[in-house]
């Protein structure tokens, strides 16, 4: 196998698919990416048996083959390589040659057919998203997930298509993050998956702003499609508990505050945090909003935020943590907190079809 | 009061402080099932439902309790009354029947560590150093997380800590249903630090708390691994308040154990704490009679006795004498006699020996060496060839014992100062003259004592 390929195509498609490889990848083979070379395009593919990744890039392919290498090596001598061409000759006995410039590289790579098979989509779309709206919604629910494994499915996002809706949802129990977009899809195909968090990570990180992804849905696989990359991961395949149970039906009072000012407020007060101190306390009254934490081994601090709110006094604590997160991935200038006192969950709202419920805490 | 009358009031109460539509979405919907022992079962719908009233309103309901029973102390708890099937994951089924012999097999996923079949209470030789360790382990195999919990076993090496705490483990997996992890502090280091790397800390927190019965040998590796103290302390707590069994052992008391938070050290005396001692003579002896059913030749009762008589520190020792015993009398072919037995156990009976050095012992023994008289030692005299050795003899007190340079002093009837002066000067020559170094050495091997350990 014998191919030419820009610096900045390959380091493009080698980073698009390297996180999926932990750093020590128990199994050796799967520290190394599979590269296969075939009528000028090479695909780099890699996985850690649950998830799998596969990019593919135009490249000057001289002789077809295929070769794994290992992926982290691979890329870092790429990201250092100084002219804009590359050209990797991969011998019969697995041995990869690079040369670019002056440079000259020899890596040991494994025989390709070591490499796990990798599930294929079996070609009916079930869906088709527009890459940039699946990449924001995962954004504005992912970071709610729990990461307690004894409650395996909440460890994952639930995409549920429903009704001309596709729905994201993710909670650990003490919190709730929920968004919704109408999208087209046929009746037949409605359903409740719910994607394993590193999935979604994976996916944020490699949906772009432009074109479709098309998810094909079978036997707990989801396969995603976006261009040149295609991800498939396996799917938890326990039932998503019922979340609209923990979304209050209304509430009294409304606050309106502006997004980026509560959340560098609420990120000042957490100089506070410590291991023992987790909580502020949020006194909303009179247009203004008063938080302070108050730390018995450190200290103090106190933020006045203005809010446009005239109802009866609320005095509730929160993780603050639990409250930025949503807000560092919104984008709309203000936010809307509502609330009935200081027991019952808060929901945060914006322009968009979001929600996030937000259980406060007891402090005694 | 009943569970009805009890969760009506308790209601009442959280009515005042929850809205009403937090009130109908999670609280009314909690059905009083029993109140037993001060337990109150509250039955829910589901495995979600449950987590998210614990993890929300556990504290309001204790609140609200307590205003609803003020004298008396109760606690609630939760199970899952559902017709439909349960949307979370079950445990798998555990194994219907599993033969003891097959320990490590594969068909029993759930226990973790390899137990020794042959430690089991069968072949726990009791005496009274060890007869109330030996009950309370039984009591707790018998009835785990019942009897005692956390049970707590210390004592010096080689006393039986291990085969007490593996009986338990092996009784325990002889009931179908329950599971055991058995596991060295080393081990759960070395696991927990490749969990660290591999970021699976979850992985490591439920595998150690889904167990029924916890086994953890020699617990005091842990002193001064603070993160992992911190990481077993709430294992410890999750085990401790699902009423799992503890057993825990160390070569000290938990409290001797520098470098040990002190959160773990009260946990671990919470329950019974007990000790293995050096067992007496009879019990010794009883070990010897006990272990030699396993060999073709037994060995005369002399021997036997003898052996019991000169080896008391250590149960390994003990048997590691005997085998020493009976493979000489069988590859030699040659009857054993007391003296060749002597000569046989000769550094085991020095190192013996070498337990509890009094002054008299290395006064006597330099003294025999430097062929002085033993009061020469703590004359006034202070001709060279008294003068070196009362040195040397000062050094090794210094070295050999624990005793104070005052103490060792008076010994010599001098003060601490020619002591502490005598202990430089040899520690000083010794780096130059060898032929001191040497004698130096030798007293203290005829001491029973390694010089090389010692760095002389």
């Amino acid at each position: 196998m014998k191919f030419t390929i820009s610096r900045t195509t390959l380091l493009e498609a080698l980073t698009k698919v390297q996180n999926v490889v932990g750093s020590r990848a128990t199994i050796q083979i799967l520290s190394n990416a599979l590269f296969r070379a075939e009528g000028g395009h090479l695909s780099v593919t890699t996985t850690d048996l649950d998830i799998s990744i596969r990019c593919r890039v135009e490249a000057q392919v001289a002789v077809e083959g295929s070769t794994t290498l290992p992926i982290r090596l691979l890329s870092g001598i790429v990201r250092e390589l100084p002219e804009p061409s590359i050209e990797i000759d991969v011998s019969e006995e697995d041995i990869a040659t690079i040369q670019c410039g002056t440079s000259f590289f020899k890596i040991l790579g494994l025989p390709h057919s070591d490499f796990p098979p990798i599930p294929s989509e079996d070609g009916t779309v079930s869906y088709r998203v527009e890459a940039q709206v699946l990449r924001d919604m995962l954004r504005k629910t992912a970071y709610a997930v729990s990461t307690d494994e004894t409650r395996r499915v909440l460890t994952g996002i639930l995409m549920s298509f429903k009704e001309g809706k596709l729905t994201l949802v993710a909670t650990d129990g003490r919190r709730l993050a929920m968004i919704e977009r109408e999208i087209e899809f046929p009746v037949e195909a409605e359903g409740d998956f719910v994607l394993p968090s590193k999935s979604a990570g994976e996916l944020i990180h490699i949906l772009g702003d432009e074109g479709d992804v098309r998810i094909f849905m079978q036997n707990g696989q989801a396969v995603f499609e976006a261009g040149d990359t295609t991800l498939s991961t396996k799917l938890i395949d326990n039932i998503y508990p019922n979340y609209r149970q923990v979304i209050p039906s209304g509430c009294d009072e409304r606050v309106v505050v502006g997004r980026e000012e509560l959340m560098n407020a609420l990120r000042r007060v957490s100089m506070m945090r410590s291991e023992k101190s987790v909580s502020a306390r949020l006194t909303f009254a009179d247009n203004r909003l008063l938080i302070v934490w108050q730390n018995i081994e450190l200290g103090e601090a106190r933020e006045t935020v203005p809010i446009k709110y005239s109802g009866k006094e609320i005095c509730v604590t929160f993780n603050p943590e639990y409250i930025i997160d949503p807000l560092r991935n919104l984008e709309s200038d203000e936010v809307y907190i509502e609330m009935s006192n200081g027991h019952s969950p808060a929901i945060i709202k914006c322009d968009q079809p979001f929600l996030y419920v937000l259980m406060p805490l007891r402090v005694n | 009061m009943d569970a009805v009358t009890l969760w009506g009031r308790a209601c009442d109460e959280l009515k005042k402080v929850l809205n009403e539509d937090t009130f109908s979405r999670w609280i009314d919907i909690l059905k009083p099932v029993e109140l037993d022992n001060n337990f109150l079962t509250l039955g829910v719908e589901n495995d979600f439902h449950q987590m998210w009233i614990t993890e929300n309103y556990l504290p309001l309901i204790r609140q609200a309790m307590k205003l609803a029973a003020p004298e008396t102390d109760i606690e609630v708890k939760f199970i899952i009354q559902s017709s439909e099937p349960v949307p979370l994951p079950v445990p798998p089924p555990k194994p219907a029947a599993r033969t003891r012999k097959s320990k490590s097999d594969s068909r029993k996923p759930q226990s973790i560590g390899i137990l020794n079949p042959k430690y089991n209470f069968d072949e726990f030789v009791i005496g009274p150093s060890n007869s109330f360790a030996h009950a309370a382990a039984l009591a707790v195999a018998q009835a785990p997380g019942r009897a005692y919990n956390p049970l707590f076993i210390y004592g010096q090496t080689g006393l039986g800590k291990t085969h007490l705490i593996q009986a338990v483990g092996n009784r325990v997996l002889e009931s179908p249903d329950k599971t055991v992890a058995y596991v060295s502090s080393e081990a759960l280091l070395n696991e927990y630090v490749t969990a660290l790397q591999n970021r699976s800390t979850v992985d490591f927190r439920t595998k150690y708390r889904n167990v029924d019965v916890m086994l953890i040998d020699d617990i005091h590796f842990l002193a001064g691994k603070a993160s992992l103290q911190e990481e077993f302390f709430h294992t410890f707590n999750a085990l401790f308040e699902s009423r799992k069994q503890i057993i825990m052992t160390s070569d000290r008391p938990a409290s001797e154990i520098s470098g040990l938070e002190k959160r773990l050290v009260s946990r671990f005396e919470w329950g019974l704490v007990t000790e293995l001692e050096c067992p007496d003579f009879e019990t010794r002896l009883a070990i010897l009679r006990y272990k030699q059913a396993h060999f073709e030749k037994p060995l005369p009762n002399d021997l036997l006795t003898f052996i019991a008589e000169n080896i008391q520190s250590n149960v390994r020792t003990l048997e590691g004498a005997m085998l020493r015993a009976v493979s000489y009398s069988s590859l030699t072919s040659e009857p054993l006699t007391l003296d060749s037995l002597r000569y046989l156990l000769r550094d085991l009976l020095d190192k013996e020996r070498q337990q509890d050095i009094t002054f008299e012992d290395i006064h006597k023994t330099v003294a025999d060496f430097f062929d002085i008289r033993v009061t020469d030692l703590s004359s006034k005299r202070r001709p060279r060839s008294v003068a070196m050795p009362r040195q040397i003899a000062m050094y090794l007190c210094r070295r050999l014992t624990r005793a104070s340079l005052p103490e060792i002093a008076e010994s010599f009837g001098k003060t601490h100062g020619t002591v502490l002066h005598a202990c430089k000067t040899i520690q000083n020559r010794m780096s130059v003259d060898d032929t001191l170094r040497q004698n130096v050495r030798t007293c203290v091997r005829k001491l029973g004592h390694d010089p090389v350990a010692l760095e002389i």
